[in-house]
């Protein structure tokens, strides 16, 4: 058997394939790999950025799971922004991107529109929409709100624990429709349209049919990257929660996983805690990645 | 029957019902003794009144309306000091630089008075031969007063100017731009007429004086200076050109043929303000030109435009003969309206109409010819010889723009307060307060502000001769008030649009105070010469633009340091995390003294506030960790001294030689912060002070007393606020800062003695952390508020505010100037009666040395000795007050030098009593649960209404237990 040959299928070219992958799998190695590496064995010592590490084996990961109190809340306010947050952005962005579609002249322009808001910076954002929500009784809401008659003294926005989080989400989701939503939109762009027009010749006359059962099939590869993408966002979201709930926030109301490893980190000088509360993060957000691949992967 | 027995007992009842009626129910509260006993009896109300001397300019022309002239004397009438009467003690007389029987006039000798014979009636001026003493740079001021009273008001504060001069020529730094030098003040005698010192008037002081003896009482206000003679003289008006041209013609004068130019920057003699020097554009025709590099090319920028500012040029003219001067110049700051601009020669005015010379707006840079509007130009005749040339920034024709600006943003504060007082802060936009009836000049005063502003719209146009912001503006609000009077009863809703119109009034009322101009270099030209007003292309801009855009990608801009000299003589690494022009300034200090002195260089760089601090990523942490750290790092906050020490990276500097020295020029408190486990680790830097601010005209009018303790304030000054709807500020958006006053006003402390536990859990902390969540449960003080605007308003008369809050007021709100003062923060009464003081406080910002192995341990510490010994601090404090202006003022860590700025006098005292009593909370391993689980409590319990004692004890587990956990990991 002739192993070695040249030609289009031969192992000379698999060699110029490695080299054309090589620029970005080094790049990725190195920061991508390397820093989960990097955290994976730093969460096994205790180093206060410093000074050099000193190998403690499982102590972080004890604290962690058996008393810290303050990382269920994280997680608890995490699960609750990523469950509410994340759904709500991936179907507010398909919804959107299938209006636009359907728009025709306008599209270019509403598609600016929306995604406009997830290039800015987090914390820039968070500051004018803290002109809305400021706790001021001369803060735009609550000024509104105050001259209807609604409510007669200012709503704490942002000191008010029940608000915080509530805000944070509303800022959030505005500022998500981002990747998913021109993922949409590209998707919207590549559906073939003899199956629609077969579909209106067997007896589809809604548009919500049409979506349904002609549409939704068609674009699974990009429902999986936005609702990864959306998911994977939830978890990681800091500085909007920062800006407007205070580092850290009143009662750890908006407290997230990221901002309770921050703190770790950068508060308390225990690098060692925040690398493990970083691996738990990156477990939960690779599984819960995990399993929407299975759900939504194409068979 | 039934019926008849039903009416009785209904007759029975209403009967019984009717002579309950007639029966005095006894009220819940006794008797108006007990009610009396419930009100804290209050000290002294506030007495506020107004001044009521006239401003000088109106003074002078009603004296020129009188008829009154410059009296008829020939040579000026001086009292020598030796004639002075003193109140007190006579002052030592001496012999100082030349003249002899002077003496040293300082904060000890109060007043000193003068008798003048004066020979003739009419209008003299007045002014003194002195020498500024030269150690402090803020201004020399006196009050004056003749036979008994103020002549005018400016009397009340009468400046003696220094003399400035640039300490050498610019020198380049290592990024290869020019550096302009600090300004020496001049040792000299001044033998001068006073002026005012805001440039109203283009004259000198001057009073109209019956035949007879006067006598002229001062008063100290600031600054020494030593006094040599007193005088009365008259002023010489100049004449018109027309004339002295004239007579000029007569002595047969012929034009100059050579002309002359000199650099403005090069050839300044000296200017009356030390923030008037040489500057930088990067014009590319002015000369020399500043491409790239920083060149030092013009004189004016920002330094030179309050009026009141004069620069002196000296200069040298080869024939004698008539010659026009053409100076290079750009006006190009105030929105279009012209810069007024008294002109002298050799100290005189030449003619009226170089009195008050306009110079107009234009966006480019320009040569103007001194002339008319017709375009002829001014001759001046000078004879051959150096002569001088003063510039002098005036008000020149806003004078009644600014009294109408003062007066009627007096007039309509005084007149939202009356409002605020039938409406509240908060009017219900739905009923109908009747403002028109129960204020009867209400309409009356709408008219008038309308009035004048058409008066001001006039006025601008007239002068400007151009589109300006301020007459568009002024169109938009004479439209708001016919709107609002066209419409009483929405008057309530547009009670924020009149602040608008107050807080802009005061905008201008500064803006118009400033007459910028720009000078690049002036031609003294023979009159025949044609002179071509220059101004770059577009394509000369173009390429500057390209070479200072190329050129960012290799200057290092941050970095500081100066030429390391050859000597190879040890450089110790200074990291300062302040702007570039707090960094120039330490660095020719250090230039001037420290180098030269110790024989140590020193490699200075700027970084951004807050690099220095711990908490976040940021510079100084991975310069740590990456073994690039410096030596010293200057302006670290406090509150992060403590986390690198934690973590072993500080020196120790509480056994260095010289640091019990240096512990002694400050107060004990600022080190609590800056200590470690009994070691210290920082050297404070600066400190931070913190008092009651109130409005003295509002607390007047409600003739309400300052409060002195808590109180005082809940008894007395709550509810008279409440009852005339206005409010309190404190600080309360979040617990911490006010809590640690109270509770070391309870007699409480954060920790134990020990400091391994929260002392959250004493009955000192529980009461005082109720006391502060009832701040907002029960008396309603909002929790976030703009205390400056409020407090210029009048909607918070009186708040709690810290040096940043005092300074703002102090500088940027001129129509409440004179209205306002400070007092003692609140106390807290103990069991035995007496008042127990005590604040929070401690340093802002400290010094520190990084641990590195290339340290040079003793050269850092030197050089924190040198910068904070009081003489440079001191020195330091008034160059940063001088080149920035007031409100930039340098509050050094160290008393002498803290003190030694130019507060006002008034103040001084309480800033002074301010920092008897403070506090400060001890540095401990998770010290950050503290405050952070305090702010959790005091949230829940004042904002969510949950229950105090729980808030608190659940922050009282949580901090002991995280401290707990620290001491085990670091294995204690």
């Amino acid at each position: 058997m002739i192993r070695k040959k040249s030609g289009p299928t031969g192992y000379h070219n698999t060699k110029i394939g490695y080299l054309c992958l090589a620029p970005y799998l080094i790049l990725f190695f190195l920061f991508t790999i390397l820093p989960v590496l990097a955290s994976i064995f730093l969460s096994f010592t205790d180093y206060d950025m410093l000074n050099t590490p000193k190998f403690v084996g499982f102590e972080n990961y004890t604290y962690l799971f058996l008393e810290d109190d303050i990382f269920l809340i994280a997680l608890k306010n995490t699960l609750t922004f990523a469950c509410i947050s994340g759904p709500v952005t991936y179907i507010l962005s398909f919804l959107f991107a299938w209006l636009i579609c359907r728009m025709g002249k306008l599209r270019n322009f509403f598609s600016l529109a929306f995604y406009a808001p997830s290039i800015c910076s987090g914390v820039a954002m968070s500051t004018v929409w803290l002109y809305f929500f400021s706790s001021d009784s001369y803060g735009f809401i609550n000024n509104l709100l105050m001259n209807i008659g609604v409510i007669s003294s200012p709503i704490q926005w942002t000191l008010n624990t029940k608000y915080v989080l509530g805000v944070i989400i509303f800022i959030s989701i505005w500022m998500g429709m981002g990747t998913s939503f021109l993922t949409f939109i590209a998707g919207f762009q590549g559906l073939s349209e003899e199956l629609s027009e077969a579909a209106r010749i067997d007896g589809i006359r809604y548009a919500t049919q049409e979506l349904v059962y002609i549409i939704l099939p068609q674009m699974k590869p990009q429902l999986l990257f936005g609702a990864i993408n959306s998911i994977v966002a939830a978890f990681g979201v800091f500085d909007i929660a920062v800006s407007v709930g205070g580092f850290p926030s009143v009662d750890y109301c908006a407290h997230t996983l990221v901002a309770h490893l921050y703190d770790f980190a950068f508060t308390r000088f225990e690098m060692g805690y925040a690398s493990g509360v970083a691996v738990v993060l990156f477990a939960i957000t690779y599984s819960v990645g995990a399993i929407i691949r299975k759900v939504l992967a194409s068979d | 029957m039934y019926m008849k027995r039903c009416k009785k007992l209904l007759y029975l009842i209403l009967t019984i019902a009717i002579l309950l009626t007639s029966v005095r129910v006894s009220p819940l509260i006794s008797s108006a003794e007990t009610l009396a006993e419930m009100v804290v009896s209050p000290g002294e109300p506030v007495v506020f009144n107004q001044p009521d001397a006239e401003d000088f300019s109106q003074k002078l022309s009603a004296y020129k309306e009188s008829g009154y002239t410059a009296a008829d004397i020939t040579e000026r009438i001086a009292v020598p000091a030796s004639d002075f009467s003193f109140a007190g003690a006579k002052p030592e007389f001496i012999s100082y630089n030349g003249e002899k029987n002077v003496f040293l006039w300082d904060e000890s000798i109060e007043k000193c008075s003068c008798a003048v014979n004066v020979p003739a009636p009419g209008l003299y001026t007045f002014g003194f031969k002195y020498f500024a003493e030269t150690t402090a740079a803020a201004e020399i001021t006196r009050t004056l007063l003749i036979d008994g009273e103020a002549p005018f008001e400016q009397a009340s504060s009468i400046a003696l100017p220094r003399m400035w001069k640039a300490d050498g020529e610019p020198v380049k730094n290592t990024a290869g731009d020019e550096v302009s030098p600090l300004m020496k003040q001049l040792e000299l005698w001044q033998d001068r007429e006073l002026y005012d010192s805001a440039g109203e008037n283009s004259e000198p002081f001057q009073v109209y004086l019956e035949k007879g003896v006067h006598k002229f009482e001062f008063e100290f206000l600031s600054m020494k200076a030593y006094i040599a003679a007193f005088f009365l003289d008259t002023y010489d008006a100049p004449e018109s050109y027309e004339k002295v041209k004239s007579e000029w013609d007569k002595a047969g004068f012929k034009n100059a043929e050579k002309s002359i130019t000199f650099e403005a920057e090069d050839s300044i003699f000296f200017s009356n303000h030390s923030t008037y020097k040489m500057a930088s554009d990067g014009d590319p025709l002015c000369s020399p030109i500043s491409r790239g590099y920083t060149v030092m090319n013009i004189v004016g920028a920002d330094g030179g435009k309050a009026c009141g500012n004069s620069v002196t040029y000296s200069f040298k003219v080869e024939e004698s003969g008539y010659y026009k001067l053409a100076p290079r110049v750009r006006q190009n700051y105030r929105d279009g309206l012209p810069s007024y601009k008294k002109i002298e020669i050799d100290d005189k005015v030449p003619f009226e109409e170089l009195r008050e010379y306009c110079f107009y707006n234009s966006d480019y840079w320009r040569t103007e010819v001194l002339g008319d509007d017709k375009g002829n130009p001014y001759l001046i005749y000078l004879e051959k010889g150096e002569h001088t040339l003063t510039v002098t920034s005036l008000l020149g024709k806003y004078n009644p723009i600014i009294d109408i600006l003062y007066a009627d943003s007096q007039r309509l504060s005084d007149l939202l307060l009356e409002i605020r007082k039938i409406t509240g802060v908060d009017p219900d936009y739905n009923y109908d307060y009747q403002l028109a009836k129960q204020i009867p000049s209400l309409i009356d005063t709408f008219d008038g502000l309308s009035e004048n502003m058409r008066r001001l719209m006039e006025m601008i146009e007239d002068a400007a001769k151009r589109d300006t912001a301020k007459y568009n503006e002024l169109k938009n609000m004479i439209k708001q008030l016919e709107a609002i009077k066209g419409d009483i009863f929405k008057l309530p809703r547009k009670l924020k649009d009149l602040d608008t119109v107050v807080s802009q009034y005061s905008t201008w009322i500064t803006q118009f105070y400033e007459a910028p101009l720009d000078m690049d270099y002036i031609t003294v030209a023979a009159p025949d010469e044609e002179i071509k007003s220059r101004h770059s292309n577009i394509f000369q801009n173009i390429y500057s633009t390209l070479v200072n855009f190329v050129l960012s990608f290799t200057k290092d801009y941050d970095n500081i340091s100066n030429i390391v000299d050859g000597n190879a003589n040890k450089t110790v690494e200074v990291w300062v995390s302040r702007g570039t022009a707090w960094g120039e300034a330490i660095k020719k200090l250090i230039d001037g003294g420290f180098t030269p002195e110790y024989g140590v260089n020193v490699k200075m760089n700027i970084v951004p506030a807050g690099q220095l601090n711990a908490g976040a990523v940021n510079t100084l942490m991975l310069a740590i960790a990456s073994g690039t750290a410096p030596d010293v790092c200057l302006g670290v906050s406090t509150g992060s001294v403590g986390e690198f020490a934690m973590r072993n990276v500080l020196i120790d500097l509480s056994e260095l030689d010289g640091f019990e020295e240096l512990k002694n020029r400050t107060y004990a408190e600022m080190y609590v912060p800056n200590t470690y486990k009994n070691k210290v680790y920082g050297i404070p830097e600066t400190m931070n002070f913190s008092v009651l601010i109130y409005r003295k005209d509002i607390f007047s009018d409600l003739a309400l007393s300052v409060p002195k303790t808590w109180d005082d304030i809940y008894k007395n000054t709550i509810p008279v606020l409440l009852q005339n709807n206005m409010e309190i500020y404190l600080p309360l958006s979040e617990g911490w800062g006010l809590y640690q006053t109270l509770l070391f006003q309870h007699g409480g402390s954060v920790y134990n003695d020990e400091l391994t536990k929260s002392a959250f859990d004493s009955a000192e902390a529980y009461d005082a952390f109720v006391e502060l969540c009832e701040l907002v449960t029960k008396y309603g003080i909002p929790t976030s508020a703009s205390f400056f605007n409020r407090f210029r308003s009048g909607e918070m008369p009186i708040g709690l505010g810290d040096m940043t809050t005092y300074m703002q007021i102090a500088t940027a709100a001129p129509e409440i100037a004179g209205r306002w003062g400070i007092a003692r923060l609140p106390g807290t009464v103990k069991p035995d009666g007496s008042v127990d003081y005590t604040r929070v406080g401690g340093s802002e910002t400290s010094a520190v040395i990084i641990k590195n192995d290339d340290l040079l341990l003793e050269e850092s510490w030197q050089f924190i000795k040198w910068w904070m010994s009081t003489e440079i601090q001191l020195s330091f404090g008034y160059t940063i007050e001088a080149e920035m202006g007031t409100a930039s003022r340098w509050n050094s860590a160290d008393k002498d030098a803290f003190f030694g700025m130019a507060w006002n006098k008034e103040d001084l005292s309480v800033i002074e009593q301010s920092f008897e009593n403070i506090k400060a909370t001890p540095i401990v391993l998770g010290g950050y649960y503290t405050n952070r689980y305090l702010n959790t409590a005091y949230n829940k319990t004042a904002i969510s209404n949950e229950d105090a004692r729980s808030s608190l004890e659940t922050a009282v587990d949580a901090i002991n237990s995280e401290l707990a956990r620290r001491r085990n990991k670091a294995g204690e």
